[in-house]
């Protein structure tokens, strides 16, 4: 009466191949999976540090199927410190997922797309940039706004260029406090929307950072006029499962997990601690 | 099927037939006081007596054990597992806990996409005997929350058992239960008898809805949580008494929430363990950095009730994830009683609340 059954909670195997460090808080990870995974730019991991735990992490690189996957991650706690101090080429980890349903592309097309980042927020961005790249036609406009603390905690500098070179794309970015050698702009993120030139009808917002800059953006969004409904925010919150059972990252009845990350902020802005 | 009568002796050989089917539990009248869920040994079939209410223990832990090993790793040993689903049996569980396991199935069995194998094992091989209350605890309000007293066909039981005089009479619900009733001396059961069930139910659910009539609402309790949107002033004053223990999830049937967590077993080995939670507890929701979305324990408590009458009804068509057991209510450290606080939601004033902490409900008095 036996049967085979797939495991939810089994991570495949991967091993480490680079470690890069982008800041001095944030390190890219990178890996080589036993076996291809498959995900949408917005798509999250569960990444398994051996005997340490699991968190949830958006993969930086390309969306699409591979076994090779990069991760971009700020030492925060327990797992995190772990990665950062410990974690070296050829060591073993695991990956479940991906999870979640991604950006909506498709609501996109023939549209601005407004994306905002700051902190390490930029690193789940990448993929999310990298996805609208893959299909730049399908959109009016791509403006990039990133904000970060100070010039030195900026991932994907070297980038930078070859994106603000993509047909109809600008990338425009800010520091937090005036910094030797600097001569962009300086104040947070959101004084990058203070002049903002697109038809904000016709212009969806994708934002991921820190919860109190996700706030700051969001209500600035609805100053200047934008729907609620095309603002789309990477929701943090605490999980486990991944897949919508353990009933820790809900807003209202809403999964993170399973319906975001990136959530539809018309969708959720009338439930409690939206931002915490 | 015809509705079937069996004598006490008749339970016996069925308690017997089910000890030697596979491993039996049973929810055990016998003790002192009130019903036990325990393990069934051949000796103590004797003197088993049926419960005449539900057990002070739900019984969760036979289909999501309160820790359980899912996954060891590295090495693809397990990512597709084997499953060998055991024969297993509970006898006598009450129809709040039943439904307490469909709650589980929505999530663990019949997800279109995540399906966890471990919860399938354990509930394809399960038998599963319910049997109608004869009596109520004073706790109990599943008539509040689309339960009721008894078990119908189509609420997922193999057999279900009415105490009747002298005996039992037997619903049967799936080809297993009947090839088991087999050999009992399971007869026909007569109109009067049939009489006699309708009498029982009649009873058990007029004596509820008498001691839950304080606690009615115009609108059902799922309606109430679910158009909730500020924190009421009903989760402050009721919650104020928490001590946050987590009693009121463990013993909830309809709780299952969970976290996941890894363990090195030697070796270069590591092991996944997956164990109950309460979202009663500050860390369950607590982030890096410290940040916490329900810091405060009247947000902690809104989001149970909201996971109960409002997340999972979205969800689940409809159904609530509280059965109205009472066990809560019963276990509660700081004497918080949940129909005293969904009663309140929408009262503006404390004044106008119900006492907080809750004094312990009167039983009705008998027959009336
Ligand atoms: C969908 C999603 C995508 C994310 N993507 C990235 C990313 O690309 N880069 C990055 O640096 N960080 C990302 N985070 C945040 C990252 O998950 C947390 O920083 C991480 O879980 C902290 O774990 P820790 O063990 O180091 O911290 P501790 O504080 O020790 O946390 C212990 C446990 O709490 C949980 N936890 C803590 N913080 C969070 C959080 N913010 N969100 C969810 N669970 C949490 C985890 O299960 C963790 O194992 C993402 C979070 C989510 C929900
Ligand atoms: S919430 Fe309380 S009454 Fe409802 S099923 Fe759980 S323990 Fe029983
Ligand atoms: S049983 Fe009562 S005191 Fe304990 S966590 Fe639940 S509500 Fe709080």
């Amino acid at each position: 009466m036996s049967e085979k059954m797939k495991n939810i909670y089994y991570p495949i195997d991967a091993e480490v191949v680079d470690v890069v460090t982008e800041t001095s808080t944030i390190k890219t990870f990178k890996f080589k999976l036993s076996e291809p995974l498959k995900f949408r730019a917005g798509q999250f991991v569960q990444l398994t540090v051996p005997g340490i735990g699991e968190a949830p992490f958006t993969p930086s690189s390309e969306p699409g199927e591979s076994t090779d996957l990069e991760i971009t991650i700020l030492r925060t706690g327990r797992v995190t410190d772990y990665l950062h101090d410990f974690i070296k080429p050829g060591d073993p980890v695991g990956i479940r997922g991906p999870f979640g349903e991604g950006y909506p592309f498709d609501k996109f097309k023939g549209k601005t797309v407004l994306v905002v980042g700051g902190g390490v927020g930029l690193a789940p961005m990448r993929a999310g940039i990298y996805g609208l790249f893959q299909n730049i036609d399908d959109y009016k406009r791509v403006s990039i706004k990133f904000g970060a603390r100070t010039p030195n905690d900026f991932c994907f500098t070297d980038e930078f260029d070859t994106w603000a070179k993509k047909p109809h794309t600008d990338l425009k970015l800010t520091i937090d406090r005036p910094f030797p050698g600097w001569t962009g702009t300086v104040g947070v993120v959101t004084v990058l929307l203070d002049d903002l030139d697109v038809d904000i009808e016709d212009t969806y917002v994708i934002s991921c950072g820190p919860d109190i800059m996700l706030k700051f953006v969001t209500l600035k969004l609805l100053d200047l006029g934008f729907d609620p409904f095309h603002i789309y925010l990477s929701m943090n919150r605490r999980m486990s499962c991944g897949f919508g059972k353990c009933h820790r990252c809900n807003i209202g009845p809403y999964y993170i997990c399973k319906d975001g990350p990136d959530m539809c902020y018309g969708e959720i802005m009338n439930y409690p601690n939206v931002f915490g | 099927m015809p509705f079937l009568y069996l004598s006490k002796d008749g339970l016996k050989e069925l308690l017997s037939k089910l000890y030697d089917w596979g491993e039996l539990f049973w929810v055990d009248g016998s003790f002192e006081g009130k019903p036990r869920l325990a393990r069934a040994t051949k000796e103590a079939i004797a003197k088993y007596e049926v419960p005449a209410l539900r057990g002070v223990e739900p019984v969760k832990s036979l289909v999501i054990p309160p820790k359980q090993k899912v996954a060891e790793y590295p090495g693809n040993l397990d990512k597709d597992i084997e499953i060998a689903p055991k024969k297993r049996a509970i006898f006598g569980i009450a129809q709040c806990d039943l439904a307490g396991i469909t709650i589980f199935d929505r999530v663990f069995k019949d997800d279109p996409e995540f399906v966890d194998p471990f919860y399938v094992e354990r509930r394809k091989g399960l038998f599963i005997v319910t049997i109608d209350c004869a009596k109520a605890y004073p706790s109990c309000f599943c008539n509040l929350v689309k339960g009721k007293p008894f078990c119908d066909p189509g609420d997922g039981y193999d057999l279900n058992l009415t105490p009747v005089e002298d005996g039992f009479l037997v619903d049967v619900g799936t080809p297993a239960g009947e090839e088991l009733l087999k050999g009992t001396g399971a007869s026909q059961a007569t109109d009067s008898i049939i009489a006699g069930r309708d009498k029982l139910r009649a009873k058990v659910t007029a004596q509820l809805e008498k001691q839950n009539a304080q606690f009615a609402t115009e609108k059902t309790y799922i309606e109430l949580v679910s158009e909730v949107r500020e924190e009421p002033a009903s989760y402050r004053h009721h919650g104020s008494t928490c001590v946050e223990c987590g009693a009121c999830t463990n013993v909830c049937p309809g709780c299952f929430c969970f976290g996941i967590y890894d363990n090195d077993a030697g070796d270069g080995r590591y092991e996944r363990l997956m164990t109950w939670d309460s979202c009663q507890l500050a860390g369950f929701s607590r982030m890096a950095g410290m940040l916490n979305p329900r810091l405060r324990i009247a947000q902690r408590f809104m989001h149970r009730y909201n996971h109960k009458f409002f997340h999972y009804p979205w969800r689940y068509e409809g159904w609530p994830s509280c059965t109205g057991c009472g066990r809560c209510v019963d276990n509660c450290m700081g004497s918080i009683d949940m129909r005293a606080t969904l009663r309140d939601l929408t009262v503006e004033s404390v004044e106008d609340m119900l006492p907080s902490p809750s004094p312990k409900v009167a039983e009705p008095e008998a027959g009336k």
